[in-house]
């Protein structure tokens, strides 16, 4: 690598989101209000539209795929943004880091210890960024490989399907609250038994609501909701597994040891960010599907920049981006995503260097 | 009759809590209301969970920078006491920010025609009341709180030989101008009111005049402050002495009513906090959190001052992009370490470990 000027680098990149933060305003509150809004309206009339099925069970299918669509916009556009602090500034009441809870198993203030800051701020430090493979994969050359690896495929489909209680589970994995040795000098930040009682009431809830709560009120429908709920939520699992592994699971993201960000300079960290995330190509839609993790780039440098100001902000970033020579790691869906599977098969074997 | 009304009141009442609790659980909101809000908002403009909402009929500037606001709050809204302030929210550029401002007309006036005015000083420097003019469009809508506050006037029947004396300083004048207005009328004593303002900045000086033509028992002085400090006020014991205004004045008045004997009332605002931004000077600085008292300066950011006092902080990236050290300031201003912005003095969320303190914090979690 050659020598960097990192610090006329950080400047750089700083001086992108001050001028786009300065710009922030009516309208992207107005933006963010605009997906509630439509989340609201997609969830609710998917969920009547299930009681449709007797009618025509093309209708129960419509329903389905509009309860999927409005998970998927609360947890990645909303939920996931929102919990970032990116609408703080607003000052509301219900849309801020502090209040907001999404409609996923995980609770929201785990999610923010563990994603918000251990991820974010050690990104794909290998031993410190756990996201790197959950734990479950190996996903590079840094792992020691173990036969377990060999079924890895196998295993990402599952977490894939069950993605929304992988990352419930992920801290309590993390701090070893069930299984495992206890490792020695990790501080508990938070008492297990918080961790547990946490873990357990939004889980039940979220079971209850889906599995008990709706199918019982729509009385002899019950199945038809049930079942259709089961499928909002695997689909919207497997969508956004498959978002979030094209963001740091590609072909060319690097790794990062933890020797490597002793005294890491604001510099180094916003390099470290640019090389360790991957973009996905994509239209406006799609772009809102994703929470705009289409721009995780964007996303890991400035991660409280409000989603409504990534496409904005993206181009800016790649000027700067090619001005020092570093590889901005973007494609199509399918070119990101056949890497995530390279990668997954690739180090499924001991021989991978 | 009188247990099928309980009956009604306990299913409402019933209903209202489960449907609560339906919300808390699964929509993950404290009500059903906060989680449609966007929704309701379509049709209710700025509609929120838990405020008022109140359309603005009339904004008119008025001299040394004061703005008169008229607004018509939605009829659920109750009437005020004549000396109440009223929180008002307002959206300006996708922000809310909310201020504490005492109402200057009187109950009668919302009784009449269900309006209720502030009168707003602007301050250059600050966030909020610059704006107020030129963004509040007429017709638009605003939030407010319910009235509070317990600077009102004492409805007592007062011997003749002891006038109830009213000073103000500033816009200190607005819970006058409502007590007046509201309560002159059946005053059975002489109401002095002096009113102590900059030159040619005092308010309401034709409704001041034409009160006191209405009643004889009512009297004034505008003074500016030179003039107050060369005529000082004489008080008669058990007279009631009503006073707003900053806090030197307010210290004065109450010492003097203590040595005469009067009953001293009075309302305290806080006036936009000054700052000097100028890191070369240290600045000693009190931050309440939670209730807790703990010391800080403008020299270093909140998270390393606050863990050095044990104060209850978590630490994360400490590099502002994870959000753990986050709090809710309720007051005060802090400077964005990584930006140089400096914050609204308002409520708003803050990083702990990016911000430095520019003057006293009140903050929770």
């Amino acid at each position: 690598m050659t020598q960097m000027n990192y610090e006329q680098f950080a400047q750089e990149l700083d001086a992108i989101k001050q001028n786009t933060m300065a710009k922030v305003g009516k309208k992207d509150a107005d933006y963010i209000r605009r997906v509630i809004r439509w989340q609201r309206y997609c969830g609710w009339t998917g969920r009547l539209m299930l009681l449709t099925g007797l009618i025509h069970p093309a209708l129960w299918v419509v329903g389905i795929l509009l309860l999927a669509t409005s998970k998927i916009l609360d947890n990645m556009e909303i939920g996931h943004n929102v919990m970032h602090g990116q609408y703080d500034w607003m000052n509301d009441k219900h849309i801020n880091s502090q209040s907001y809870e999404w409609d996923i198993a995980c609770d929201g203030k785990s999610w923010n210890r563990v994603h918000n800051f251990e991820h974010h701020t050690y990104t794909n430090v290998i031993g410190k960024d756990r996201d790197f493979g959950y734990g479950l994969l190996r996903l590079s050359s840094d792992f020691k490989w173990r036969v377990k690896n060999l079924w890895q495929f196998i295993t990402y489909i599952n977490l894939s399907l069950l993605f929304q209680w992988g990352i419930a589970y992920h801290e309590l994995a993390a701090e070893r609250v069930f299984f495992g040795k206890k490792k020695d000098g990790r501080d508990q930040r938070v008492p297990h038994s918080e961790l547990k009682h946490r873990f357990f009431s939004k889980a039940s809830r979220q079971i209850i609501k889906d599995y008990v709560f709706f199918p019982l009120i729509a009385g002899p429908l019950f199945l038809w909701v049930l079942v259709g709920n089961l499928i909002a939520n695997l689909l919207r699992n497997l969508w956004t597994s498959t978002i979030i592994f094209c963001g740091h699971f590609t072909e060319h993201v690097h790794t990062f040891t933890e020797a490597s960000i002793e005294n890491e300079t604001r510099g180094q960290w916003y390099y470290r960010q640019a090389l360790g995330s991957s973009n996905i190509q994509g239209g406006k839609g799609f772009h809102l599907m994703t929470g705009h993790l289409s721009f995780q780039i964007e996303h890991h440098l400035y991660p409280d920049l409000p989603s409504s100001r990534y496409q904005e902000v993206a181009p800016q970033v790649q000027a700067v981006f090619k001005k020092y020579q570093l590889q901005y790691n973007t494609g199509s869906f399918l070119t990101q995503y056949s890497g995530v599977l390279k990668r997954i098969f690739k180090y499924s074997l001991p021989n991978a260097a | 009759m009188r247990s099928n009304f309980s009956v009604q009141v306990y299913t409402q009442i019933m209903l209202f809590t489960t449907l609560n609790k339906l919300s808390i659980w699964f929509s993950h909101h404290s009500a059903f209301s906060g989680y449609f809000e966007p929704v309701i908002q379509r049709v209710k403009p700025a509609w929120r969970q838990g405020l008022y909402r109140a359309q603005v009929l009339n904004v008119t500037k008025a001299i040394g920078d004061f703005v008169h606001i008229t607004l018509q709050p939605q009829h659920q809204w109750k009437a005020h006491k004549a000396g109440q302030h009223i929180e008002l929210t307002v959206e300006l550029n996708g922000r809310l920010l909310t201020r504490i401002f005492t109402i200057a007309s009187s109950p009668q006036q919302y009784v009449k025609d269900k309006t209720i005015t502030l009168v707003i000083k602007t301050n250059e420097l600050g966030r909020f009341t610059p704006q107020l003019a030129d963004e509040l469009i007429i017709n638009s809508w605003v939030n407010i709180s319910a009235a509070q506050g317990d600077f009102v006037f004492q409805q007592v029947n007062k011997p003749l030989e002891t006038p109830t004396v009213m000073i103000a300083g500033g816009s200190g004048i607005t819970p006058m101008m409502s007590m007046l207005s509201e309560h002159l009328s059946t005053a059975n004593n002489p109401v002095y009111l002096r009113y102590i303002a900059p030159l040619n900045e005092h308010q309401f000086v034709e409704n001041l005049a034409l009160l006191a033509k209405e009643h004889p028992y009512f009297t004034f002085d505008l003074m500016t402050r030179s003039e107050h400090e060369s005529q000082p006020l004489t008080l008669l014991a058990k007279s009631d002495v009503y006073c707003c205004g900053p806090q030197g004045l307010m210290f004065d008045i109450e010492a003097l009513s203590k040595d005469t004997g009067a009953n001293f009332y009075q309302e305290y605002f806080s006036l936009a906090p000054t700052f000097n931004d100028d890191s070369a000077a240290k600045i000693d600085i009190t931050v309440t959190l939670n209730g807790k008292v703990f010391t800080a300066s403008n020299q270093q950011n909140l998270l390393i001052q606050l863990e050095s006092q044990n104060a209850p902080v978590i630490r994360g990236c400490g590099i502002g992009v994870c959000h753990q050290c986050h709090f809710t300031k309720k007051s005060g201003l802090v400077k964005n370490l990584l930006t140089g912005d400096v914050s609204d003095s308002g409520e708003q969320i803050i990083q702990l470990c990016i911000s430095k303190p520019l003057s006293d914090l009140e903050m929770s979690i």
